[in-house]
C-alpha cells in the first residue's frame, strides 16, 4: 500500500521494485490496484468538475429568475426597482472598458527602501526617483539582466504607458523563473503582467492570470482581484 | 514579443495542474470551449443534455491527461478538446446504435484525425466503467479514498472528515476500501475486461 501511495523510498522502494520484477502475480496485483486508485482519483475529479459546472449554471440563472419572481408579485414599484437594477446592470456591463479596469487595478509598484547591491541599486535608485527612462536605459545596457532588473524595467515601462515593453519584461521574469525552477518576483510579475495585458486591451490573455490569482488565497496579490472585479473582467471578455 | 511562456493555453494548462487553479481552469474550459462542442453535438442529432455529458467527460479526461503530463501539446487546447468531444460523441452514438450513417463520414476523417484523441477517449470509456464501481462504495469509503487520493488530504485531516478515533483506523479502512474495489472489479468478468483494456493500452 505504501508503494501505491508513493511513500515508499530508498532501500525499501528498491527492494519492493525488485520483488515486483520477479513476481508477475504481485506485479499484476499492483497494476490492478493502481488502476483502481486512478479510477478513484478521476471519480473525485468528476465530482469536482460537476460541482463547479453546477455553480456556473446557478450563477447564470440566478439574476434572471430573481427578477421574474419579483415582477410576478405585481407591485409596480418593485418592477420599477428591478428595471432600475437592470438598467444599472446594463450600464455596468456596457460601460466597462479595459482602460477603465486597468486604472482601477493598477497600483504603481513602490520600491522598498533598500534592496540588492551594485547595478541593481542604481536601477532601484532611478526607479525610486521616478527616472523611468533611465531605468529602461540601465537595464538595456546590462549584458544579462536578472529578474529584479526586468521587474523594475517592466514597472518603469508601465509608468511610461509602454505596455508592450512591460509585457515583454514581465513575461521574461516568468520565463527565467520557470527555467531556473525559482519563484523570485513570480507572483508580483504575474499580477503586473495581467495588468499590462489589460492595459494593452488583451483581456483574453489577462483573464486566466487574474483567475489564477483570485483562486489562490495565498497569492500575494489575491486581495487585489476580488470576485466583483473578476466578474467585470469576464463581462469585458464576453463582449470582445 | 519573442518567447511568450504565458499564452492563454499555457496559462490554462498551468492552472489545471494545481489545486488552487483548478476551479478557474474548469470555468475557462467551459466558458471558452463548451459552445463549440455543444454546437457540434446538437448538429449531430444530440440534445442539450448530451452535450453537457459529453463535455463533462471531455473536461475530466483532459484534466487527468494534463495532470499526468500526457497532453502532448501538438495541437491547441481548443483543437484537442474538439477532437476528444468528437470521439466521445461517436462512442456514444455507437452505443445507441445510431452510428451507421455517421461512421462513414467520420472514418474518412479519422485517418487524418489525431489518433491520440481516439485512444484517450477509448481509455476514458473503460475508466468510466471503473468509476461506476467506485460509485457503489459506501459514503465513508468514498470520503476516505477521494479525500486521500484526489484531495490529497493527510490521515490527520481525514480524521475531521470521517468519524474515526485515530489515523491507523483510517489507514486500515482505506486499504479495505481499495481492496473491496479491486475485488469487485476482478470478480466481474466484464469489469475485468475493461481493466485489462486500460492496462494493455499502457
Amino acid at each position: 500500500m505504501d508503494y501505491l501511495d508513493g511513500v515508499l523510498e530508498g532501500p525499501a522502494l528498491a527492494a519492493f521494485e525488485a520483488k515486483l520484477e520477479e513476481d508477475s502475480h504481485l506485479r499484476a496485483e499492483a497494476e490492478k490496484l493502481k488502476k483502481v486508485r486512478d479510477a478513484v482519483k478521476r471519480y473525485g475529479l468528476r465530482q469536482k468538475v460537476s460541482t463547479i459546472r453546477a455553480e456556473m449554471r446557478s450563477d447564470e440563472r440566478a439574476v434572471p429568475s430573481a427578477k421574474l419572481r419579483v415582477i410576478r408579485g405585481g407591485r409596480w414599484w418593485v418592477a420599477a426597482a428591478v428595471l432600475l437594477v437592470v438598467a444599472v446592470g446594463l450600464y455596468q456591463y456596457y460601460s466597462i472598458t479595459a482602460g477603465g479596469l486597468y486604472e482601477q487595478m493598477y497600483q504603481p509598484y513602490a520600491a522598498p527602501a533598500t534592496r540588492g547591491q551594485g547595478t541593481a541599486n542604481e536601477i532601484e535608485k532611478a526607479y525610486r526617483e521616478k527616472e523611468y527612462e533611465l531605468v529602461l536605459a540601465e537595464v538595456d545596457h546590462l549584458s544579462s539582466p536578472g529578474v529584479q532588473d526586468y521587474f523594475y524595467a517592466g514597472n518603469a515601462a508601465l509608468q511610461l504607458d509602454n505596455y508592450g515593453k512591460a509585457i515583454v519584461d514581465f513575461e521574461k521574469i516568468l520565463e527565467i523563473d520557470r527555467r531556473n525552477g525559482s519563484h523570485t518576483f513570480e507572483e508580483a510579475a504575474e499580477y503586473y503582467l495581467a495588468v499590462s495585458y489589460l492595459a494593452a486591451g488583451r483581456v483574453r490573455d489577462a483573464l486566466p492570470l487574474f483567475e489564477r490569482i483570485h483562486s489562490n488565497p495565498r497569492h500575494s496579490y489575491h486581495d487585489n482581484v476580488g470576485r466583483w472585479r473578476l466578474q467585470q473582467l469576464r463581462w469585458l471578455r464576453s463582449r470582445q | 514579443m519573442t518567447s511568450s511562456i504565458y499564452t492563454p493555453d499555457q496559462a490554462l494548462l498551468h492552472a489545471l495542474q494545481s489545486e488552487e487553479g483548478l476551479e478557474g481552469g474548469v470555468r475557462t474550459l467551459y466558458r471558452e470551449h463548451y459552445k463549440v462542442v455543444r454546437a457540434y453535438v446538437l448538429k449531430n442529432s444530440g440534445q442539450e443534455a448530451d452535450s453537457e455529458d459529453i463535455f463533462q467527460e471531455v473536461v475530466v479526461t483532459f484534466i487527468d491527461l494534463v495532470r499526468q503530463g500526457k497532453f502532448r501539446e501538438e495541437s491547441s487546447v481548443s483543437t484537442f478538446l474538439y477532437s476528444l468531444a468528437r470521439h466521445a460523441w461517436l462512442n456514444q452514438l455507437k452505443k445507441k446504435g445510431r452510428d451507421r450513417i455517421r461512421e462513414e463520414k467520420y472514418e474518412g476523417d479519422r485517418e487524418k484525425e489525431d489518433r491520440h484523441a481516439a485512444q484517450v477517449m477509448k481509455d476514458s470509456e473503460a475508466m468510466k466503467v471503473l468509476m461506476g464501481v467506485v460509485h457503489r462504495l459506501g459514503d465513508t469509503c468514498k470520503k476516505i479514498l477521494i479525500g486521500f487520493y484526489f484531495e490529497k488530504k493527510s490521515m490527520k485531516e481525514l480524521l475531521g472528515v470521517v468519524n474515526y478515533d485515530n489515523e491507523q483506523i483510517i489507514r486500515n479502512k482505506k486499504y479495505k476500501c481499495l481492496k473491496q474495489l479491486e475485488e469487485w472489479v476482478s470478480g466481474d468478468p466484464t469489469l475485468a475486461d475493461h481493466l485489462r483494456s486500460i492496462l494493455s493500452y499502457e
